[in-house]
């Protein structure tokens, strides 16, 4: 296994190997026309698959025990230099989403139909995202893995799949400062309070799940967003109201010469 | 003026059924044709076989030179048909100028669409659709604050801007006043004065306003075909309708 105690080839296939899988698996579900709820639970079964194969072959993955002997980095350095992988990946999705392809997306995720009947192949453009998605989350999983020194079938599984959307529900679907916001109070509730509650930690953390999606169904972002716009712009309902005045207006501004002119009673 | 579209003994059998059968039908360049029919007659359905939605039991559709027969939605729409839905269909949250953007004709592949800026050009074009289509001073709204008649127009903004050889609409006037559909009819006419379209509509007063060639679908085939005051005069059509009094 000389290869692989290589750091460059390492890192190189920490960062290809899940984002090809991904475009696999984007493959074998998008192009079946296959998305929403039911590829959310294909992708569970996707990581449940996984995990099984990390307990079944102890040999290369230490199975139960999971990986422990690698030296690890725990220095301030790198937790500088993961702060700086989030921000530069943190612009990219912002880019990415606000340039033309950004657009694009989103009108897949509005309406897929009409996007397809507007020539988009609208499986290929989920395949992208997906693989954009993948390579972050596999450089975030290289880079818990160099951070903890401990990996094993835990950080493969279901679990840790469903944390991870747990934060993003907390945080703010549909924005990108979510998620960031979400995983940092989150993981810090969970390191203040895990020692007090230890027992009652999961307890609470599906609590919080069930909690946000009744009731704060944007996330803190989300609503905190729609709180401001709505303070900006009005409500939806205002914005009718003013466009349906305005529309009204430009009827009565309409008032062609030799037109009898209105009469003040009506 | 050549054959722009020729839908060749087109077959389509849904659990038993027969929509379509043997269906001959053809269209010409810059042609305006009022598609008409009682309910199931099959027009929704050919419009869905045209754009690829549903494949035919057999048969073949021609575009262009190009048998398009099984090919994808997207692939279809890109050699030049797009289609307008019966129920106004666009994308929600998006803004009614960026609506108009997605439409805007381009090549659709992910990569090449990765560097794509919006051109001056480009803003222009979406700024005369918006003038076209009556939205200019709506550009900023999210499309699900229009109202129904305007996300109809908006659709037919989004449909002009893909720029296409062919345009199918099914029912554009479908839950609108009078008046939007007579303002709708008169926006159809002016679209086909430089793209061939053709339009399901089931209002004769709309049919009569646009009044050019008619085609007669009734179980699946062509029952008739030829100028309006020819297809009303026909007994044929007269016994399909009968009791429903609309040609009266």
């Amino acid at each position: 296994m000389t290869p692989l105690l290589s750091t460059p080839l390492a890192i190189l296939l920490a960062l290809a190997i899940p984002t090809f899988f991904a475009f696999l698996f984007g493959i074998i579900t998008f192009k079946r026309h296959i998305y929403g709820v039911y590829c959310a639970v294909i992708t569970l079964a996707e990581s449940l698959i996984l995990q099984e194969f990390i307990i079944e072959y102890q040999a290369y993955t230490g199975g139960f025990n999971g990986i422990t002997d690698y030296s690890n980095y725990t220095n301030a350095t790198f937790l500088w230099f993961i702060l700086a992988v989030a921000v530069f990946f943190f612009i990219t999705a912002r880019v990415l989403t606000h340039s033309r392809i950004g657009t694009v997306l989103k009108s897949i995720r509005d309406n897929d139909v009409r996007a397809e009947f507007m020539g988009y192949n609208v499986a290929n453009y989920r395949i992208f995202v997906f693989c954009v998605s993948a390579f972050m989350a596999a450089a975030a999983g290289a880079m818990y893995a160099a951070w903890v020194g401990l990996i094993s079938f835990l950080d493969g599984g279901p679990v840790f799949s469903i944390e991870a959307v747990i934060w993003t529900a907390v945080g703010g679907r549909g924005t990108i400062i979510g998620p960031f916001v979400g995983t940092f109070l989150v993981k810090g509730a969970e390191f203040f309070l895990s020692g007090v509650l230890a027992e009652f930690w999961q307890l609470i953390m599906g609590g919080l799940f069930i909690f946000v999606v009744l009731v704060l169904r944007d996330g803190i972002v989300g609503t905190l967003a729609n709180w401001w716009r709505k303070r900006e712009r009005g409500s939806i309902r205002q914005i009718t109201e003013e466009s349906d005045r305005r529309a009204h207006d430009r009827q009565h501004d309409w008032d062609p010469e030799g037109a009898p002119t209105r009469s003040t009673e009506i | 003026m050549g054959t722009l579209l020729q839908v060749q003994e087109l077959t389509t059998k849904v659990a038993g059924y027969t929509i379509l059968n043997k269906l001959n039908f053809s269209m010409d360049d810059n042609e305006l044709r009022v598609l008409l029919g009682p309910n199931g007659a099959g027009k929704t359905t050919l419009i869905a076989m045209i754009t690829g939605q549903f494949k035919p039991s057999s048969g073949r559709i021609l575009f262009a030179d190009q048998d398009i027969t099984r090919w994808s939605p997207d692939k279809i729409f890109q050699c030049g048909i797009s289609r307008k839905f019966q129920v106004p269909n666009m994308y929600e949250t998006l803004s009614v100028f960026d609506n108009v953007m997605v439409s805007l004709q381009s090549d659709r592949r992910v990569f090449k669409y990765l560097a794509r800026r919006l051109s001056g050009e480009d803003r222009d074009r979406i700024w005369s659709i918006l003038e076209f289509i009556e939205l200019a001073d709506k550009a900023d709204y999210p499309a699900d604050t229009l109202s129904h008649g305007e996300r109809q127009w908006l659709e037919l903004g989004m449909l002009i801007a893909s720029n296409p050889k062919l345009l199918l609409l099914d029912e554009p006037t479908t839950g609108m006043t009078e008046e939007g559909k007579f303002k709708t009819a008169e926006l159809i006419q002016r679209i086909a004065q430089n793209h061939t379209v053709l339009l399901v509509e089931h209002d004769m007063h709309i049919v009569r306003q646009i009044a050019r060639k008619v085609t007669v679908l009734h179980q699946g085939q062509v029952l008739a075909e030829g100028s309006l005051s020819d297809v009303v005069a026909n007994e044929m059509v007269r016994a399909v309708y009968l009791g429903k009094g609309k040609f009266v």
